[in-house]
Formats: structure tokens, C-alpha cells, sequence
């Protein structure tokens, strides 16, 4: 045997760059699959986790899954809105906590929540640096988003401007006063606002000089707020009209979900209530049928690429036959000879699944990572 | 000792074959087997070898009837007994030099690799001016190095007959003299039976007990041909 596997390794370190090959050939057919299943079943765990924290969803009529991915995961905002009645609404009931949330700003590409601390309290985001929003105008970083923007407490964060301003009010710059602990969750990829301060984002609320009129040049709008302006601030219109994207709703008990469940299935009701879980499982639902179908696609090309594989053995072989005839003249048993082929397929095969053992490893290592950089 | 006696020997696809009453050579003895080409020289080597076994009659060797042999035990008796010279070398191109003199250990499960091997290896190298070669490989070599690390091979096993097919047919008279010398002296030394199959003047001179085996040779009709019988 020591003797096969000292004459198989010349033989594959002779021929370098045909092992090299096989080699990379192999270990892609036995990684691909497999990596996909990781990266799969992280993004799976990913999306059901964080559907399974939020037991109802309210929001304006429309797509659910869009609904989900909005307030769930703060994908793409939804250009729908509801207004503030519908979180008074649910609120009246006693039925469960309620948290309203408006996602529609973004600042250096993350996205602006504005919600309650309730937020932070149900989803146990903890501040690694600095304290929790007291006025307007201030927020609380992700993780991800400090550590990408290179943000300290104290720092100004311009958020993107609101077609609501006019030309010569720059938007509202919000102020870090805290940075959240590290959760892998999408809440590591946002930045908490209260929910009054995404109003003054809409222009909904502003602050001037006390004395100054509207539109007056006294009265150029603030676009910092100080603990100094931060009285001056105010709103304009009737709250219970002030948007919101959606309402995140936890029922005290299974009860207070039913009934709030049965509240919004009127035909007339410009609000839909959903269980982010079952949206999810639905999505879930299609892209296993979709891997189901790439793995099927996969494993017919690796079945392709492993006849081809075996063809290139056997014709390796072919190429060999004046070796394998002298040996045998010199003396050489059939099963050393057949040996000797057997671990120099072996050794291909070992390394191949070797390396694409390694592959896997890492993507099961930084698939969680991976899935929250690219699928969400 | 080399024996053949009433042997009968044709290849299915040609009408080709041997027919021989009796060929002896002593132990010891070094023969020359001449003949023109297509005579079967390389042919009677293989029977000798046990590589392949005739159609009837008798094959004996080292005191051992060949014929009675199966596969398995045939070619444990070639690698206990019979050291081979090819024409082409036949070196394996991923291995060294000391590698390939020391091929017979690592394809037979009846030999080990011991440091007296590896000693054996490296003397018989030097001895044919390939001490300084030892790591490199058969691309790395001239054709009469090859030839001689090929030589080096068939005898490091030490065997008691030394079949040698064309050896020098490759070769410049210089490196033909080397290779022969190697094979000459061993055979002196060990008392080994060296048969040679060749064309070239130069090895005949030099080993005087010279057959023509070309008498041998017969041609047969095509529906008396048997099959290979090849080991």
C-alpha cells in the first residue's frame, strides 16, 4: 500500500497541472452543492428567525411580502404609508404591545427607523457606547453601520434630503448618541430615530427662531437640533394623520391575536394584518423549489463533469499502457497495479474533498455573514 | 539453466509462431540470440520470462517448468528470478534514477525496500558513472544513461537470469560498451545465464556463444493459430 501511494504521488506530482485540474474539478462538484445548501439554510434560519420574532405585521394594502421585507427587515421602504390612527387603533384594544414604525429616509445608504424605545426593548437591542435617544434629531447606530461609516457617539449623520424641504433648507443632520451592540439581524444595518424626528424628516414638524415668521429670512428652518432649538421644534396638522410605514403588534396572548386578526378582512379596509412567519414561509416555500431545481441542475453537471472525469482516468490510463506493460513484464501483480491507480484516484478525490471540505467549512463559518451582506 | 523442449507457440491474429524441438542454455552460459527481424527473438524472450506461455511443450527455467505456473506465480518467479533489459529503456518518467533502479521493490509484494537495497541502488548507479544522477529523471538522462539506469534495474534484484532484448540498439558503441560491460560483469559474478537478443556486430564479438534463432521461426497456417497467452 506504502508502495502505491509513493508511486501515485510521483505520478500526480509529475503531472502537476492534470491533478491541479482534477483536482479544482472535483472539489467544485463536491462544493457547490454543498455550499449552496449552507448558505440556503442560513438564509432560511435568517428570515424565519426574524419572521418568528414578529408575531403580526400591520400595514397599508398591497404586496405582504413587500410588507414583511419593509417592516421586518428593512429592505426597499414601501412607497404605501399608513397614518398614525392605525397605531391608536390597535392601542385602544389593549391587546398587545404595538410599535409603530416609519421607514422611508435613509442615511449613507442604511436605512432611518423611526419608532418607539419600545423597539429596542422587544428586539433586546443593547448599547454598546453611549445612551438611548432623549430629544429630536438624535439616533442610535447598528453595529454594522457604525463599524461601516466609522461613526462615534457625538458624530452628525446627514440623512438623504426629503422632497418635502424646499431648495434652501438642507436636510436635517441627526445626531449619534449611541451605538447598538452587535445582534446579526437587520437591526444591525439601521439607524434608530425616534418616531417624531422621521416626521420632521417629512417636513411634517420643523423648528425656527421663536420670533421669526414662516418663510421669513429670521425664520431659516434649523437643520441641527440642539438641546438649545430643540423647543422650538414643532408640528404642523393632526398627528393621527402622520404616516407611518407599518405597526409591529405582539398580542399578549394567542386570544388577543386572534381577534386582532379578524379585524382587518373588510374589503374596506385600507390596512392588511399579516403574520410575517407565514409570508415567510410562503417566499421560503419558492426558493426551495428554486434550490430544487439549481441542485438538480448542479448535480446533473457534476454527474456530466464526473463521467468526463472518469473518461480522463481511463484515457490516463490508455497513455499509460506501455508503463503498466512494463511493469507487469518486470513482475507487477494485477492488484498492485490496480492498486496503484485505485489510491492515485483516491489521493485526487481526498484532497478534492479535502479543499471542498475547507470551502464549506467557511461558508458555514461566514455564511451568516454572507447572507445578510448579499441576500439581504 | 534455460530449457525449452517441444514447444509450440502461434499469436491468434498473425500466422506466426515457434516451433522448437529443444533450446538449451546452461546455467551461467551468456548467449547471443541472432536472427532477422520478425524471427521471434523477443518472442522467445517472453516465453523464457514466463510473460507468455506457449501453446505446448515445456518451458523450464532456474529449475522451475514455467508452463505449470499460473499468472500470479509466474510473475512472482520473474521478479525472484529473470532481470529484463527493454530496447526502449522503458523507464517510468515521474521517477528518478534511484527510483527506477529500485522499481521492482515497489511493485511486488514479495520484495521489501531495505537500506541494503537502497545501498545495492545507489553502488550499482555509481558503478555505470550515474552516482552523481541519482535524483534526476529519465528526461534529465542521454539515452545510453537510460539504457543503463535500465540495466541497474534488471539486476538490482540480483536475479539468476538476465533477459536482455536489444540493449544496445539505442546506443552509441561508447554507451553500448558500458551497458554491456555492466551486464557482462554481473553475469561473471553472480554466475547468472545472460541471454541477449541482438542485430549488432559489436555483441556478438564480444559474447562468443552466438544461436540463430531464426530456425524457430514458423509459419503457420491461419486456422491453426491459437490465442496470446500473455501474463
Amino acid at each position: 500500500m506504502l508502495d502505491s501511494l509513493y508511486l501515485a504521488w510521483h505520478y500526480l506530482k509529475h503531472n502537476r497541472i492534470t491533478a491541479a485540474v482534477l483536482i479544482a474539478a472535483i472539489t467544485l462538484i463536491v462544493f457547490l452543492p454543498a455550499a449552496l445548501q449552507v448558505i440556503v439554510r442560513h438564509a432560511e434560519q435568517h428570515f424565519r428567525s426574524r419572521a418568528a420574532s414578529t408575531p403580526l405585521l400591520v400595514g397599508p394594502r398591497g404586496s405582504e411580502l413587500e410588507l414583511v421585507l419593509a417592516g421586518v427587515y428593512f429592505d426597499k421602504p414601501l412607497h404605501q404609508v399608513t397614518d398614525w390612527n392605525q397605531v391608536e387603533r390597535i392601542r385602544k384594544q389593549e391587546q398587545g404591545l404595538v410599535i409603530p414604525l416609519h421607514i422611508r429616509y435613509t442615511a449613507r445608504d442604511s436605512p432611518v427607523v423611526g419608532t418607539t424605545e419600545d423597539y429596542l426593548d422587544t428586539r433586546g437591542l443593547r448599547l454598546s457606547v453611549g445612551r438611548r435617544c432623549d430629544i429630536l434629531g438624535e439616533c442610535v447606530v447598528g453595529a454594522n453601520v457604525a463599524k461601516r461609516l466609522d461613526l462615534q457617539v457625538g458624530d452628525k449623520l446627514p440623512v438623504a434630503s426629503s422632497p418635502a424641504f424646499v431648495l434652501d433648507s438642507p436636510p436635517l443632520r441627526l445626531h449619534v448618541v449611541g451605538i447598538l451592540t452587535e445582534v446579526e439581524t437587520p437591526d444591525d444595518e439601521a439607524i434608530f430615530v425616534d418616531i417624531e424626528t422621521t416626521w420632521t424628516l417629512e417636513g411634517l414638524g420643523h423648528g425656527h427662531a421663536a420670533t421669526a415668521e414662516h418663510g421669513s429670512r429670521e425664520g431659516a428652518l434649523y437643520t441641527d437640533i440642539t438641546e438649545d432649538n430643540v423647543a422650538s421644534f414643532h408640528f404642523h396638522g393632526s398627528r393621527d394623520s402622520f404616516p407611518i410605514s407599518s405597526v409591529l403588534v405582539f398580542p399578549r396572548n394567542e386570544k388577543a391575536q386572534t381577534l386582532l386578526l379578524g379585524q382587518y378582512y373588510s374589503p374596506d379596509e385600507t390596512v392588511q394584518i399579516l403574520r410575517p412567519s407565514e409570508v415567510i414561509e410562503s417566499l421560503l416555500k419558492r426558493i426551495l423549489m428554486v434550490r430544487s431545481y439549481i441542485i438538480a441542475g448542479i448535480s446533473l453537471v457534476s454527474l456530466v463533469t464526473l463521467l468526463t472525469l472518469t473518461l480522463v482516468f481511463a484515457l490516463s490510463i490508455r497513455l499509460r499502457h506501455a508503463e503498466l506493460a512494463t511493469m507487469t513484464k518486470i513482475g507487477c501483480s494485477r492488484s498492485a497495479i490496480a492498486s496503484m491507480l485505485a489510491v492515485q484516484v483516491g489521493l485526487v478525490v481526498a484532497c478534492s474533498t479535502l479543499f471542498a471540505g475547507i470551502l464549506v467549512l467557511a461558508v458555514g463559518m461566514f455564511g451568516s455573514e454572507m447572507v445578510r451582506l448579499v441576500v439581504l | 539453466m534455460i530449457e525449452l523442449s517441444d514447444l509450440r507457440f502461434s499469436y491468434t491474429e498473425g500466422g506466426f509462431g515457434l516451433e522448437i524441438q529443444r533450446l538449451l542454455v546452461p546455467a551461467g552460459e551468456k548467449v547471443c540470440w541472432v536472427g532477422p527481424s520478425g524471427t521471434g527473438k523477443t518472442t522467445l524472450l517472453h516465453l523464457v520470462a514466463g510473460i507468455i506461455i506457449p501453446d505446448s511443450g515445456r518451458v523450464d527455467c532456474c529449475g522451475q517448468e514455467l508452463t505449470s505456473l499460473g499468472d500470479s506465480a509466474r510473475r512472482d518467479f520473474r521478479i525472484a528470478n529473470i532481470g529484463l533489459v527493454f530496447q526502449e529503456f522503458a523507464l517510468l518518467d515521474y521517477l528518478n534514477v534511484i527510483d527506477n533502479i529500485l522499481l521492482p521493490y515497489r511493485i511486488n509484494r514479495s520484495l521489501r525496500i531495505d537500506q541494503t537495497a537502497r545501498s545495492r541502488a545507489s553502488q550499482l548507479a555509481s558503478a555505470v558513472g550515474l552516482g552523481e544522477m541519482l535524483s534526476r529523471r529519465p528526461s534529465q538522462l542521454s539515452q545510453g544513461e537510460r539504457q543503463r539506469v535500465a540495466a541497474c534495474r534488471a539486476i538490482i534484484t540480483e536475479p539468476k537470469v538476465v533477459l536482455a532484448d536489444e540493449p544496445t540498439a539505442n546506443l552509441d558503441a561508447e554507451n553500448a560498451a558500458r551497458v554491456l560491460n555492466l551486464l557482462d560483469d554481473y553475469a561473471t559474478e553472480h554466475h547468472a545465464t545472460c541471454v541477449v537478443v541482438s542485430h549488432d556486430p559489436e555483441v556478438t564479438r564480444r559474447i562468443k556463444n552466438t544461436i540463430d534463432v531464426s530456425g524457430f521461426c514458423a509459419r503457420l497456417q491461419p486456422q491453426l493459430a491459437g490465442g496470446d497467452k500473455h501474463a
